[in-house]
C-alpha cells in the first residue's frame, strides 16, 4: 500500500533535482519515457532549465527534451493567436468569454504554462449565452465535433454542455462551458461569483483571478474520474501554488475555497503536493490557525488512495495498488458527478461497450 | 522478446516482438539489431494484444509508444509495415531538433539529392533501384537535415515498396534482399528491401545537399526534366516538410541554406534509363 521505492526515486527528483547529476544514461532513458507517458517532457525541460541543469543532460536526452519544448513553445504561440480570434469573434456579439485552464495559464503567464501541452481550448460563458455562442462559432467556420450518439445525448442531457467544437482548417478543438463543475453533481457556483472572480489581462482577455485559477485546477483534478495522466495535473497545481505564493499568502486561498465549499478539495490538493513535492503548506496554514476539519478516514484516503492514483501510470512505475487506487478514484469521480439513478444506466451502457471492446477489439464504434 | 534496432541517429526497442517477425527483421536490419546494448534507447515500441480473445481469434495487435497509440490495431500478420510506420511516426513526431522532410535521399561522391514527394509518386521505388545500382540511400522516406546547415543525415532503414513496385524491383534486380510481402494493409501490399549492410552504413557521413528533384512516375511517360526556380523549390520543400512550421525561424533559415545551395528540377519518367545519367551529372 502506498508508494514503491521506484516511485519514491522518481518523485524525489522534484524536491532534489541535483540527484539528476548522478543519473546514468539508462536512468535518463527511463525518466524520459515516464515523462513522455504523462505528457510532461516539455514541462520537464523547463524544470531542468529553472534548476540550471540543462547542460548536465546527456545529448540523447536533450534531443527529446528540446523537441518537446519546441512543441509546447509553438502551442503557446497558437494559443495567443486562437484566443485573439475567439476574443474578437465573441466581442462582435457582445460576449467576453473567460478563458480557462491551459489558455488561461498562457494568458495570465502563470509560469506553469511553460512546456505544458494541451489538447483543446476551454472558454466559460453565461448559460443564457450558449446559443448565441454556438451560432457565432458555426458561422465562423467551427463545426460541432461528431460524437457517437450515446455520448452526444449524455453531453446534452446530463452535462448541459455543448459538444466540443472543432476548427478543421486550423486544427483546434474548443470546449464551451457555462459552469466549472457539472450541474448534475448538485454543487453550483453562482454565475455572478464566477464572472466577478475574473481578471482582465493586458491583451484585454478575461481569465479567472489568482484564487479561482488554482481552485478551478483543483476542482478539475478531483472531480475527474480518469487518473492515468494526473501527475501532470498535480504538478500543474504545485506550480500554480508556487506562483500564487509569490504574490499572496496561501491563507487567502484557504478562505476562498471555504467560501465556495471546496475546503475538502483544497485539503486534498495541499496534502498531495506536500507529500509529492516536499512543500509544507498544511503545517503553514495550521500555524495561522487555518485548519481543515477532516476525519482520519479522509487523511488515510488522500495518502493511500489519491497519492498512489496520481503517480504516473507508466509500466515502469505502475504497481497493482496504483491500479486499484485509480479504480477507486474512477468510481468516486463518477459518483461525485452523478446521482445513482443516472450513474447505474450510464455504467451499464459503458460496461456493455467495454465488453464489446474486449470481445471484438477497440474501434468498433468509431465511424 | 525485446529487440533493439539501431538505425544510426535513433535507437528503437521493439518490446514483445513476435518471433515470427525475426527472420524478416534480421534479413532487413542484420548488423543493426541488438547493437550497442548498453546505449540508451530513444523509442520503445510495444507490441500488445488488443484483447485476450483476439490473441486466438483473428489475432490482432497494436503498437504502444510510451502510453500513446498512434495507429488502429492491425492483423498480427501485417505487423512489419506497422513497425516501420511506427518508427517513422516516432521520428516525425518527436524530433524537432532537425528539419525533417518527406523525401528519399540518394548520395554519391558525398553529395546528396533529395526526392521530396507525396506517397505514390515513386520515390521509394526510385531510391531502391538506385540504391541497388551504385548510390547510397540515406533514407527512402525522410530527409533528416541538420539545422542551419546544408547537410543531411543517413539512417539505416530498409526501403518500403508498394503493390506493383514490388514486382518491378524484383524484375530489375533479381538478387534483391526482400522481406515477405504483407498483403492487404491499408496502403495495399507492402514489402521491404535491404539497401545497405551495417558496415557500409557506418561509412555514410553527413552529406552536402546539392540538388532537389521532384519525381513523378507515370506509366509510359517519356523522360521529361524541367528546371524549377529556387522559389518554387523552396515552397515544395516547405510543403513536404514534417516540422517546418514547428521550427519557426530556424526552419526557414535552414531551408534557405538548402535552397541557396541546390538546383531544383521536376522529373517525370517511366524508366530509369536516362535518369541515371542526369542524376550522375548532378553529383559529378
Amino acid at each position: 500500500m502506498g508508494i514503491s521505492s521506484e516511485q519514491e526515486h522518481f518523485i524525489s527528483i522534484f524536491s532534489s533535482p541535483q540527484l539528476l547529476l548522478g543519473y546514468t544514461s539508462k536512468e535518463w532513458e527511463s525518466l524520459l519515457r515516464i515523462m513522455r507517458g504523462t505528457d510532461m517532457l516539455g514541462s520537464f525541460y523547463y524544470f531542468l532549465q529553472k534548476h540550471n541543469l540543462i547542460t548536465s543532460v546527456p545529448d540523447f536526452a536533450l534531443m527529446h527534451l528540446q523537441s518537446a519544448k519546441n512543441h509546447s513553445d509553438q502551442q503557446v504561440q497558437q494559443v495567443n493567436r486562437e484566443t485573439d480570434f475567439l476574443h474578437e469573434l465573441l466581442q462582435g456579439i457582445g460576449i467576453r468569454p473567460i478563458f480557462l485552464k491551459g489558455a488561461a495559464y498562457v494568458l495570465a503567464a502563470c509560469g506553469n504554462h511553460n512546456g505544458r501541452v494541451m489538447s483543446d481550448l476551454d472558454i466559460l460563458v453565461n448559460k443564457s449565452e450558449l446559443q448565441k455562442v454556438e451560432s457565432a462559432l458555426i458561422s465562423d467556420g467551427w463545426s460541432e465535433k461528431k460524437l457517437d450518439d450515446y455520448d452526444e445525448q449524455y453531453y446534452r442531457k446530463w452535462i448541459h454542455e455543448l459538444p466540443p467544437f472543432i476548427n478543421y482548417e486550423r486544427g483546434v478543438t474548443l470546449d464551451v462551458h457555462h459552469t466549472i463543475i457539472p450541474p448534475i453533481s448538485g454543487i453550483t457556483i453562482p454565475e455572478e461569483t464566477l464572472f466577478s472572480d475574473s481578471h482582465i489581462t493586458p491583451s484585454s482577455k478575461a481569465v479567472f483571478n489568482d484564487e479561482m485559477l488554482v481552485i478551478h485546477s483543483i476542482i478539475h483534478l478531483f472531480f475527474n474520474e480518469e487518473h492515468e495522466k494526473s501527475f501532470r495535473d498535480i504538478y500543474d497545481i504545485q506550480l500554480l501554488l508556487e506562483s500564487y505564493e509569490q504574490k499572496k499568502c496561501i491563507s487567502h486561498l484557504y478562505t476562498k475555497a471555504q467560501a465556495l465549499g471546496f475546503n475538502r478539495e483544497l485539503f486534498y490538493a495541499l496534502t498531495v503536493t506536500d507529500s509529492l513535492f516536499n512543500s509544507a503548506r498544511i503545517v503553514h496554514l495550521q500555524k495561522k490557525s487555518k485548519t481543515f476539519k477532516v476525519s482520519g478516514v479522509q487523511k488515510w484516503f488522500v495518502l493511500r488512495i489519491i497519492v498512489p492514483a496520481v503517480i504516473p501510470s507508466h509500466e515502469l512505475l505502475d504497481r497493482p495498488w496504483n491500479r486499484f487506487a485509480r479504480f477507486v478514484m474512477f468510481l468516486r469521480g463518477h459518483l461525485l458527478k452523478m446521482p445513482i439513478k443516472v450513474l447505474l444506466p450510464h455504467f451499464f451502457i459503458k460496461s456493455y461497450r467495454a465488453l464489446v471492446f474486449m470481445v471484438v477489439g477497440a474501434y468498433y464504434y468509431s465511424k | 522478446m525485446n529487440l533493439v534496432i539501431d538505425i544510426g541517429v535513433y535507437r528503437f526497442c521493439i518490446q514483445g516482438c513476435p518471433s515470427a517477425l525475426y527472420p524478416d527483421l534480421k534479413k532487413l536490419y542484420s548488423g543493426s539489431i541488438d547493437l550497442h546494448l548498453d546505449k540508451p534507447i530513444d523509442f520503445y515500441l510495444s507490441v500488445k494484444h488488443t484483447s485476450f480473445i483476439r490473441r486466438f481469434i483473428k489475432p490482432q495487435v497494436c503498437l504502444d509508444i510510451d502510453q500513446q497509440r498512434p495507429f488502429n490495431p492491425i492483423k498480427k500478420t501485417l505487423l512489419l509495415p506497422s513497425l516501420e510506420w511506427g518508427m517513422n511516426w516516432c521520428i516525425a513526431s518527436f524530433d524537432s531538433t532537425r528539419l525533417l522532410i518527406h523525401s528519399s535521399v540518394l548520395v554519391k561522391n558525398g553529395k546528396a539529392i533529395l526526392f521530396p514527394a507525396a506517397p505514390g509518386s515513386g520515390k521509394s521505388t526510385l531510391a531502391t533501384y538506385f540504391g541497388l545500382n551504385g548510390w547510397k540511400v540515406y533514407s527512402d522516406e525522410m530527409a533528416i537535415i541538420n539545422l542551419h546547415k546544408n547537410t543531411v543525415k543517413a539512417i539505416h532503414r530498409p526501403a518500403s515498396l508498394k503493390e506493383s513496385s514490388i514486382d518491378v524491383i524484383k524484375a530489375l534486380v533479381p538478387d534483391v534482399v526482400m522481406s515477405s510481402v504483407a498483403k492487404g494493409t491499408h496502403k495495399g501490399d507492402i514489402a521491404h528491401v535491404k539497401l545497405s549492410s551495417r558496415e557500409s552504413f557506418d561509412g555514410f557521413d553527413d552529406a552536402v545537399i546539392c540538388a532537389v528533384v521532384l519525381p513523378k512516375y507515370q506509366v509510359g511517360a517519356e523522360l521529361v526534366i524541367t528546371p524549377l526556380s529556387q522559389t518554387a523549390g523552396f515552397s515544395r520543400l516547405v510543403h513536404h516538410s514534417f516540422n517546418y512550421t514547428l521550427l519557426g525561424k530556424v526552419g526557414f533559415d535552414t531551408l534557405k541554406t538548402v535552397t541557396d545551395n541546390s538546383q531544383f528540377f521536376s522529373v517525370s519518367y517511366s524508366s530509369y534509363t536516362g535518369l541515371d545519367t542526369f542524376l550522375d551529372e548532378l553529383v559529378s
